[in-house]
């Protein structure tokens, strides 16, 4: 392993407490000669972080007993009945549930290597963490009852009463996201070498990605910052900063308030904030027409399609299972002309496997029902079923562009269908262009009529995770539209409805000046009898 | 006051409308809600010419806009607008529109009086708990297992139906916590959904899409009878006891 980030455990400085209890020994003994003690702070402070001391809570005996009765109850299948990451499940999840008799938590606002300040948990308990199957607890449980089941975790470690955390990051004096500040910002993320882990866009793909373990060593991945709705500890500016500021504990993902002072990491929070961008979850892909066509993924004419973002979820409804899938979304557009349909599909995938490695290569199927359906029945989402078929296009990293048609996972032949197919990888993500003739050729192939409502459904296989067969990421059907151009007799209304209002008004408003001159008229004359009288 | 005779009733007319908008839940429908503001329109309408006064207060604005010499520019403006408006009213009427086919679906549809499990038949009607599968503390721990390891992806860690995958899948997962699943049901309905699944359930019934795994394919008939008894305790409701019973 090249970098000492790796395996990163407790900061050798500020550290002030060991990582676990076998080594207790020999670091106090290190720390006894390396300890700065509180000079720490000041180190801090000369760097603009502003620090302050933490507020631990009292608790009770009760309180803790109550909280023991709701961990039992909500918290020990995934983290066990005694604490120790070990539910149920723990096995089938990844991340697993957290080990809490070690007392690494990765989301605080204490130096590395540090405990969390009991707010820190309570926020991270209510909050959940994005990305993983830890479940956000708020209005599901009571404050009160959070704060009873956050005492009882802490009693699993000695290390609450033994080495708690003195000092805490206020997370004060966010700068403003100006032009300079983002461009500073990504001066930080090359000279810090982000990139080596996360990528030069950032989508977790850097060299190092391959090679990372965790505390517990298994496999890690360094986060894709172009995704922020996966962040474990949430993805605002203000979160970004004290990730940057205190690290991931129990992670390579170290901290960096020793090497960069306070201004710098509130512009690479805003830089990274930047790498990030708003999901657009949607039920409906709609395809505009254009004058022919892109083959190409990286074409401009792509700006044209709005674009959907479809979650993914692992193959767990026959064996074999896939629990934890890599591909968790994708991003999708569609075009559309008078000869051909084009979908532009868009996924991270940190590592490219073209089959020429050990690993099986990395695919993604597009499903379409082969026959027309009645309006609202689909074949079963899972590539059809014995009744209705699917007509499946597949991109492969071994093979480019297939056809298949499937009767069910398990009854899948090749097919004549013309698909064609273009693809890039780059910056852990592929872009890949699947294209055919609108109408079909053979029987059982989806046909596109535009302005017809065309289920649609997506398959998605990493090489690097093993996937292959049944274990596989999957969505449900989704819908694509073809927009058809509107028609010449959808103007006519509106503008037959502007020339007759506008012309009442004319005529209306002539009407109008001609009585009011004739009551001017009248109003001259030395008769004072009024109209209706006479 | 009289001078403010149109813009007051505009704002009522607007304040009506909004409060209907938003605030009220569900949403009302639109011809209701056609109805509504017509009635308004119209009581609105009556109060103003019931006084002639006051209908002349109204009206004295609109007047001096469409007749005095030094309004010309707001006046022009005022007639552009009103076919302009009135053609965007009708382009967003008749401009096609498309939605997504409606989907009906049968949450609870007929059971088939009894179905195959592991090749021997059950009758869902008048089919029972077997021996040794009592709802007791070894079979519900022994439930509990099954569920962790099998459904909470989907149905959820806490039984609300949502697991982390929940929001992939359409139709969502059954939350066990409502009162509309269930807590109505039978517990041989239950243990028929489970073992049979979403392609289990019957011709014309759909959701056909629901991504509710046929379970028989991978646990044991005890296993099934645990799990269903686990998730009434855990969800603390009690399944329906038919009348016959
Ligand atoms: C469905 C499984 C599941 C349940 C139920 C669950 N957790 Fe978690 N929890 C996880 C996983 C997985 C992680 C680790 C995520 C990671 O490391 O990125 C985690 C992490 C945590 C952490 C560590 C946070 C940090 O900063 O590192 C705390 C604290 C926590 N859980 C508390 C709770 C409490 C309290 C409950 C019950 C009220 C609970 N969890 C219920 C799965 C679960
Ligand atoms: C040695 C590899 C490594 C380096 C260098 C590194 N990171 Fe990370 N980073 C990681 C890993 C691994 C994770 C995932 C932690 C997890 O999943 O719990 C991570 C997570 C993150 C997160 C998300 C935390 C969360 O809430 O989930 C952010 C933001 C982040 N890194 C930003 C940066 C920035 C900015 C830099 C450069 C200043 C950087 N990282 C340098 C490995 C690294
Ligand atoms: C892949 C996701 C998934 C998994 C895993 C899953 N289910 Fe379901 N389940 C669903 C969906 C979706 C529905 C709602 C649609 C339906 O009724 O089929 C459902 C419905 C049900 C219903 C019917 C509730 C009602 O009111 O009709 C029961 C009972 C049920 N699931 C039990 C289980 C049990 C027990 C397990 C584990 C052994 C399990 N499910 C695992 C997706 C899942």
């Amino acid at each position: 392993m090249a970098s000492p980030f790796f395996r990163l455990r407790s900061p050798p400085a500020h550290g002030a407490r060991p990582p676990s209890a076998c080594c207790l020994g020999l670091l106090v003994l290190v720390g006894a000669l390396l300890l700065p003690g509180l000079a720490g702070a000041q180190d801090y402070a000369a760097k603009g972080f502003k620090i302050g001391p933490t507020s631990p809570r009292e608790s009770s005996d009760e309180e803790r007993a109550a909280g023991k009765a709701l961990y039992q109850d909500r918290c020990s299948q995934c983290h066990g009945e005694e604490g120790d990451g070990r539910g149920l499940m723990a096995d089938l999840l990844d991340p697993r549930p957290r080990d809490f008799t070690r007392g690494v938590y990765k989301i605080r606002r204490t130096i590395q290597g540090e405990l969390p300040t009991d707010e820190d948990i309570f926020q991270i308990v209510s909050k959940g963490m994005p990305g993983t199957s830890m479940p956000a607890w708020q209005g599901v449980l009571t404050d009160e009852q959070i704060w009873q089941v956050v005492s009882y975790i802490e009693s699993f470690s000695p290390d609450f009463e033994d080495y708690p955390a003195e000092e805490q990051f206020l997370l004060e004096g966010r700068i403003e996201a100006t032009p300079e500040s983002l461009a500073r910002g990504a001066e930080v993320y090359e000279k810090a070498e982000c990139a080596k882990c996360h990528g030069a866009t950032g989508r977790g793909d850097g060299p190092s990605a391959a090679e990372l373990v965790d505390e517990w060593d298994f496999r890690i991945f360094p986060a894709d910052l172009t995704q922020p709705w996966t962040l474990r500890g949430g993805a605002s500016v203000d979160d970004l900063f004290r990730t940057l500021t205190t690290g991931v504990n129990g992670t390579p993902m170290p901290s960096f308030s020793d090497a960069w002072n306070a201004e710098d990491l509130w512009n690479l929070s805003n830089y990274v904030h930047s790498l990030g961008r708003e999901p657009v979850w949607g039920e409906i892909i709609r395809g505009p027409k254009i004058a022919a066509v892109p083959t190409d993924p990286d074409d401009p004419a792509w700006d044209a399609a709005p674009q959907v973002d479809i979650r993914l979820a692992g193959q767990i409804i026959q064996e074999p299972r896939l629990f934890n899938p890599s591909v968790q979304s994708l991003a999708v557009r569609a075009l559309f002309d008078d000869d051909e349909i084009a979908l532009l599909l868009i996924w991270r995938d940190r590592f490219e496997n073209d089959g020429q490695d050990d690993m099986p290569a990395d695919r993604i199927s597009v499903l379409f029902p082969a026959r027309k359906m009645k309006a609202g029945k689909k074949p079963y989402f899972l590539m059809g079923d014995r009744r209705n078929p699917v007509d499946s296009w597949q991109w492969s990293a071994e093979s480019g562009a297939l056809a298949f048609l499937s009767h069910g996972m398990d009854d899948v032949t090749p097919s004549a269908s013309p698909v064609q197919g273009k693809s890039t990888y780059g910056d852990g993500q592929y872009r890949v262009v699947l294209r055919r003739r609108l109408r079909a050729d053979g029987e059982d192939e989806v046909e596109f009529p535009p302005g017809d409502m065309v289920p649609i459904a997506w398959n998605v296989w990493d090489g690097e995770n093993a996937e292959d067969g049944k274990q596989r990421a999957v969505s449900r059907w989704y819908y694509l539209l073809l927009e058809p151009e509107t028609s010449w007799t959808t103007w006519l209304w509106p503008v037959f409805v502007v020339i007759i209002a506008g012309g009442g008004e004319a005529i209306g408003l002539r009407r109008l000046r001609q009585y009011w001159a004739s009551q001017a008229t009248e109003g001259s004359t030395p008769q004072e009898i009024p109209d209706s009288q006479a | 006051m009289r001078r403010l005779t149109l813009p007051l009733s505009i704002l009522i007319w607007v304040a009506v409308w909004a409060a209907l908008r938003l605030g009220v839940q569900p949403p009302i429908p639109g011809s209701v809600m056609n109805l509504y503001l017509s009635i308004l329109t119209i009581s609105i309408a009556v109060f103003l010419v019931a006084d002639q006064d006051r209908f002349d207060a109204f009206l004295a604005p609109l007047v001096s806009l469409l007749r005095e010499p030094g309004l010309a520019i707001p006046r022009i403006g005022v007639l552009v607008a009103i076919p302009l408006l009135l053609g965007w009213f009708t382009y967003s009427g008749v401009r096609p529109q498309f939605d997504p086919p409606f989907e009906a679906r049968t949450i609870h549809p007929e059971p088939p009086a009894s179905f195959k499990l592991h090749g021997k038949a059950f009758d869902v009607l008048k089919g029972r708990r077997p021996a040794g599968m009592e709802v007791n503390e070894a079979n519900l721990a022994a439930g509990k297992a099954v569920y962790y390891r099998n459904c909470m992806y989907c149905h959820g860690d806490d039984l609300d139906g949502k697991g982390h995958f929940a929001n992939a899948f359409n139709p969502l997962p059954a939350n066990f916590r409502d009162g509309g699943t269930i807590s109505q049901l039978e517990e041989t309905y239950v243990y028929w959904r489970v073992a049979t699944g979403g392609p289990g359930l019957p011709q014309g019934a759909t959701p056909w899409n629901s991504s509710m795994p046929v379970w028989q394919d991978f646990l044991s008939d005890e296993e099934i009878w645990q799990v269903v008894a686990y998730i009434y305790d855990a969800s603390g409701s009690t399944p329906r006891v038919s009348e016959e019973h």
